[in-house]
């Protein structure tokens, strides 16, 4: 889970272009959305095409989105239960 | 007074290679929309409404060589055509300048599969609107408006501006926009689009739908007191920034709030017939519309959109549906907001469900896009 | 009325400049995107949806800091007297590339959200729009090259029939080859430059 919670990290420091921050800045359970890395609507989209790209899950339903995405462990343990890569 | 108004229009959508086709159409409730799968490459379905290509090319042989221009191109030019067909406005005229509206115009021949079919230039908006303008000899180097989806109505306002300056007698404000693998997939990935027709401000409502098209209005400048029997003069306009987000609609419908109040200033409410919004079926565009209608105190204007009768247009969007507005002044009758049944945004609108009759002279065309920006237009039927 | 122009600002490869003096280099042979970055830095703008952005919206939000910065008009909450016209000759063609290429190859298909959304030149404007909060008329134009007689009429229009007060207009242009911002501040009044397309021509030529 580990290995996982840091690759997701620094997936989403990339694809989200969040310039200066490093997996050891994103504490595990912090909310995702709101005023923690300031993410948005758009980043929550792009963060669905990285979990069908990277690990092959299709989210059909951007409202469970915010869900999923809540916090880092949230999101770890959403993918390791879900991944088909 | 001198005021800008419309001599002569044109739309083509899926609905009909005229203005007329188009308008008995909508007035009958038939839709353009349907459900398209495989197409474009795209691996997903979708609803849109698509201009026949067959039928688009049979018209167009009849003026020119189909394989010089792009379906894009060929579609504005037809429309062009046609809506100068009847009038005597010499287009190649150094007094009159092309104003062209357009999202993505030729973006299709990024495409590996296509970018052959026409030399690397011709992807620039700049080179496709040279081929629009030079088919009429028009030597102006054209205008090109690309404002996301409010270019048609920011075209419209810009062509008054240019007559108002007195360079030119008139103006062809013209655009469309075709679908292509590009902007399908790109609303796609937005999780904008609907799988069934869209249903603007109605509680059911979860995304739009696409169209491709093209509209023209030529416009000419006059007085007040010697115009044309049932000319529509475009009275005034304005355009507006959220300041907000770059694709969530603002919270406060502010930029569309401030554009609207701009537009109708000395202008009584009670004189609009009606309001023809953007209505993308959108749960955020919709709410945001009704929130500015409110705002602005027109919740007892009636409501309409054109989005389910032949799709978001994009480009061509804010051409056609305020060509359609003017028409449907000169006719006294609303248009029924198709797709629509129960109200689904929190601001008490008067959706119209009845294409009833109505006197009023006057009526708002608004539309918002991508980037926050925001454009209303006022017509006003004279005579 | 009468209009001028009293600030302008080139932003290309090269330099940044404002009012004809330069403000540092930059060096053309890095990456746009990185001397890009570098322009950012060396204009000390504390704003992290710079990353987001495309480098179109980049240059266009470091050519609007420089305009405004150090004007009456930086710290005002509401700007609804401001109109922003820009122009330019690729439209967004880059980031039109860049996304297309996440749509290419059916074994790869996954368009991507956050480049889709700049595939659209206005974006620029509203990332303008958001910074400095301007709420006023707004338009964006493409011409092969820029073009000073469509800027002024269209600009002269605006001051003379709509509620704008001050309008940020120029030429913002960004292509795999390079990229260029000529951005002016046109406001009310006869001090400074006078505001028509001789002025915009001679400003241009000295990029």
């Amino acid at each position: 889970m580990d290995e996982l919670i840091l690759e997701l990290k620094q997936e989403i420091i990339k694809v989200l272009n969040l310039e200066g921050v490093k997996p050891e800045d994103i504490d595990n359970d912090a909310p995702l959305f709101g005023d923690g890395l300031g993410l948005d609507s758009i980043d929550a989209l792009e963060l669905i095409v990285l979990l069908e790209k990277n690990y092959g899950i299709k989210l059909e339903d951007p409202g469970k989105g915010r869900e999923i995405f809540g916090s880092i462990n949230i999101f770890a343990k959403y993918i390791s239960d879900n991944r088909k890569k | 007074m001198k005021v800008v108004y419309n001599i002569s229009d044109n739309i083509i959508s899926s609905l009909g290679f005229t203005t007329a086709e188009n308008m008995a159409s909508i007035y009958q409730g038939c839709s353009g929309v349907s459900l398209h799968t495989n197409d474009f490459g795209i691996p997903e379905p979708f609803q849109a409404s698509l201009v026949s290509h067959e039928t688009l090319d049979e018209h167009f042989n009849r003026i020119a060589d189909i394989k010089r221009y792009t379906f894009f191109e060929r579609m504005v030019i037809l429309s062009v055509h046609e809506a100068a067909f009847h009038t005597n406005i010499d287009l190649s005229s150094p007094e009159t300048l092309f104003v062209i509206s357009t999202t993505k115009g030729n973006v299709y021949l990024l495409d590996p599969e296509h970018s052959h079919e026409f030399s690397e230039e011709r992807v620039n908006l700049w080179s496709s609107a040279k081929e629009i303008a030079s088919f009429f000899n028009n030597q102006n180097t054209p205008v090109v408006v690309s404002q996301a989806c409010i270019s048609g109505v920011s075209a419209i306002l810009a062509g008054k501006m240019f007559l108002e300056s007195g360079k030119y007698k008139n103006v062809v404000v013209t655009g469309g926009d075709m679908l292509s693998k590009f902007i399908v997939s790109g609303f796609q990935s937005f999780k904008a689009l609907s799988l069934k027709r869209c249903r603007p401000f109605d509680a059911l409502r979860d995304g739009l739908s696409l169209g491709e098209g093209a509209g023209t209005m030529i416009l000419g400048v006059g007085n007040e007191e010697s115009l044309p029997a049932d000319a529509i003069v475009v009275k005034a306009g304005a355009t507006s920034n959220d300041a907000n987000h770059i694709s969530g609609p603002s919270r406060t419908g502010e930029g569309l709030y401030r554009a609207i109040t701009r537009t109708l200033s000395g202008t009584d409410a009670a004189d609009l017939a009606f309001i023809n919004a953007h209505g993308t079926a959108t749960v955020y565009n919709d709410e945001m519309e009704s929130i500015a209608i409110s705002r602005a105190g027109l919740e007892n204007v009636p409501v309409t959109s054109l989005k389910s009768y032949i799709g978001h247009t994009l480009g061509a969007a804010g051409l056609i549906e305020t060509i359609s507005c003017s028409h449907a002044l000169q006719e006294g009758r609303l248009i029924n907001c198709l797709g629509f049944s129960d109200l689904g945004v929190s601001k008490n609108i008067k959706v119209i469900t009845e294409s009833s009759e109505f006197k009023e002279k006057e009526c708002l065309k608004m539309v918002s896009g991508f980037g926050g920006c925001n454009a209303v237009v006022l017509l006003k039927r004279y005579n | 009325m009468g209009l001028a122009v009293n600030k302008y600002c080139f932003i290309t490869p090269e330099k940044v400049c404002i009012n004809g003096q330069k403000l540092f280099d930059l060096d053309a042979r890095e990456p746009h995107e990185k001397s890009l970055v570098q322009a950012y830095r060396n204009l000390e703008i504390e704003y992290p949806k710079f990353f987001k952005m495309d480098n179109l919206s980049k240059l266009a939000l470091l050519a609007s800091e420089c305009i405004l910065k150090n004007t009456d008009l930086y710290e005002i909450k509401d700007k609804g007297n401001v109109a922003v016209v820009l122009s330019n000759a690729s439209s967004s063609l880059v980031t039109d590339s860049n996304y297309h290429q996440t749509i290419d190859e059916p074994a790869n298909y996954f368009p991507s959200p956050s480049l889709f959304v700049y595939t659209l030149p206005n974006i620029a404007i509203g990332e303008i729009c958001i910074k400095h909060k301007i709420f006023g008329e707004n338009i964006f134009f493409v011409s092969r090259q820029f073009d000073s007689s469509v800027l002024y009429l269209y600009v002269n229009e605006l001051f003379g029939k709509t509620y704008t007060d001050y309008c940020i207009a120029g030429w913002v242009e960004c292509n795999v080859k390079t990229y260029e911002a000529f951005l002016f501040l046109v406001e009310k009044g006869t001090n400074g430059r006078a505001f028509d397309t001789m002025t915009l021509d001679n400003l241009y030529k000295t990029k």
